[in-house]
């Protein structure tokens, strides 16, 4: 393949990507602001992120289940956030 | 004047543009995220394009490295791999311990467990197939490789599809998360870590040497910064490439709260395409509740995973278009074209499974003290074995002893 043509789809695929990325921007509402550390229920607060659905960029801080399942898939006993 | 070198200096002139559009979209991108998200997100977007500049000029995959040790014994780039999680090890530990006073993060630890051990092997499987892992596509991609492109594509809906299955596979049986730090406190899991790829070093070593090769060396003149220059357009050596991915990493864990990860952003990104078209994911339990729910409602700019995604496409393209390297020309024949599709599904589906890819659950777990980061080890490699055979079924490489 030519390097014109990886060119051409190259561009095209990174101009459709940041239409894609600015119509959900538009169309969904940004995070509550909350205390520095704690925009997005993704991380922040101490021990909390949990591979268990790498998910999850760190759904414990927010007191959630990890990997959004109701029956705590990742095999943990009380606070899936702890180490201890 | 040769066609070399008019090919060379058509490649310089053309890639000079190319570079000012990536800093000017890496520069905006930074500002819109810092107006409209948050300063937090926009600076974990500057340190994903520090990734794939980091990614793209030391060629650090774990793929390629991984098939040539595979293929020809030659270990030299599973040595840097062996670094960077030891330097990883050293920085993570000690903060996801909690040890020093206002720095704290939280371990990637997953359980240990029937859809780890399936979903490492079907991610190595992937790697060869696909030809990238998780970071290995992005950079790949920003580089402007196109059959990457399909990869990605694939990647993409593979992991869409894991998180549709996921429950099923994680109630099959697992005997839970198992933190070293918590088993041996947070100073004996580095020694115990450290002893293990000690271990491995030396088997990696071992086995260089009866191949007949002596092995390359990982540290040499060559690792020594000389110039500015070679910082900027490259390449760097593999060490350096393993130092800055170590500091970047741990930048990620300590501003952003948790290890550095990669393809939840490939299941949200998947989620919100399948809504787009009209699809429904009320029936989906990972979609339905938690973080997935939150993310999925909110605009992809305030996903950590995500913008820090984009960074490290941008990055590269930055990265590749300064070496003059960006958008090589390539063939893409039938089999190259399936083996990205299939390649790309698994990768995807594997990591949902797995808790993450290569970076998410092998290094994210392994620098926690995680014992599922080891698992993922084991038999995403066992499953690069299963990949790199294929390869030659799939006629892309010659038979296994034969130099590539």
């Amino acid at each position: 393949m030519k390097r014109q043509n990886n060119l051409a789809i190259f561009g095209s695929v990174l101009g459709l990507a940041a239409i894609g990325i600015a119509i959900d921007h538009t169309r969904h509402p940004l995070p509550e602001p909350v205390a520095a550390k704690q925009q997005d229920g993704s991380s922040d607060a101490g021990p909390a992120v949990d591979a268990g659905a790498e998910i999850a960029e760190s759904p414990c801080a927010m007191d959630e289940s990890p990997c959004g399942l109701s029956a705590n898939p990742c095999g943990l006993s009380a606070n899936p956030c702890s180490l201890e | 004047m040769s066609t070399t070198q008019h090919e060379e200096i058509e490649n310089s002139v053309s890639d000079a543009p190319i570079a000012v559009i990536a800093l000017m979209a890496i520069a905006s991108m930074a500002y819109f995220i810092m107006q409209d998200v948050s300063s937090r997100h926009a600076l974990l977007f500057i340190i994903g394009t520090g990734l794939g500049i980091s990614l793209f000029h030391a060629s650090f995959g774990f793929t390629g490295g991984w098939r040539r040790f595979i293929r020809e014994r030659d270990g030299l780039a599973v040595r840097a791999h062996i670094l960077l999680f030891a330097l990883a090890t050293l920085a993570t530990v000690p903060v996801v311990a909690g040890i020093y006073p206002g720095l704290s993060a939280g371990p990637a630890l997953g359980p240990v467990g029937i859809s780890v051990i399936a979903g490492s092997f079907m991610f190595g499987v992937g790697m060869q197939l696909g030809g990238g892992c998780g970071s290995g596509t992005l950079f790949t991609v920003g580089g402007g490789h196109v059959r990457m492109l399909i990869t990605l594509a694939f990647f993409v809906a593979g992991a869409t599809i894991g998180s549709l299955h996921l429950g099923w596979w994680t109630a099959l049986p697992a005997i839970g998360k198992i933190s070293l730090i918590q088993q041996f406190g947070w100073q004996g899991a580095i020694a115990f870590q450290l002893l293990i790829l000690g271990l491995i070093y030396t088997l990696v070593v071992t086995i260089e040497k009866r191949s007949h090769t002596p092995p390359s060396p990982l540290l040499t003149e060559e690792a020594i910064p000389r110039s500015a220059g070679r910082l900027l357009f490259g390449p760097w050596p593999l060490v350096w490439g393993a130092v800055a991915l170590a500091a970047l990493s741990f930048l990620t864990l300590v501003i952003a709260g948790h290890p550095w990860s990669i393809t939840f952003a490939y299941s949200l990104w998947g989620a919100k395409i399948w809504t787009a078209l009209g699809g429904d994911l009320s029936g989906w339990a990972f979609w339905s509740g938690g973080y997935p729910a939150k993310a999925l409602g909110r605009t992809v700019l305030a996903d950590i995973t995500s913008i820090m995604d984009f960074g490290i496409i941008l990055g590269a393209v930055l990265a590749a278009s300064l070496a003059q390297k960006f958008a090589p020309a390539g063939k893409l024949n039938a089999a190259q074209f399936l083996t990205a599709v299939i390649g790309g599904l698994l990768l995807g589906y594997g990591s949902r499974l797995a808790f993450g890819c290569n970076i998410g659950a092998l290094l994210g777990g392994i620098s926690s003290a995680s014992v599922h980061g080891w698992v993922w080890l084991l038999f995403g490699f066992l499953g690069n074995i299963a990949g790199t055979h294929l390869r030659v079924m799939f006629n892309i490489d010659p038979p296994i002893g034969t130099k590539i």
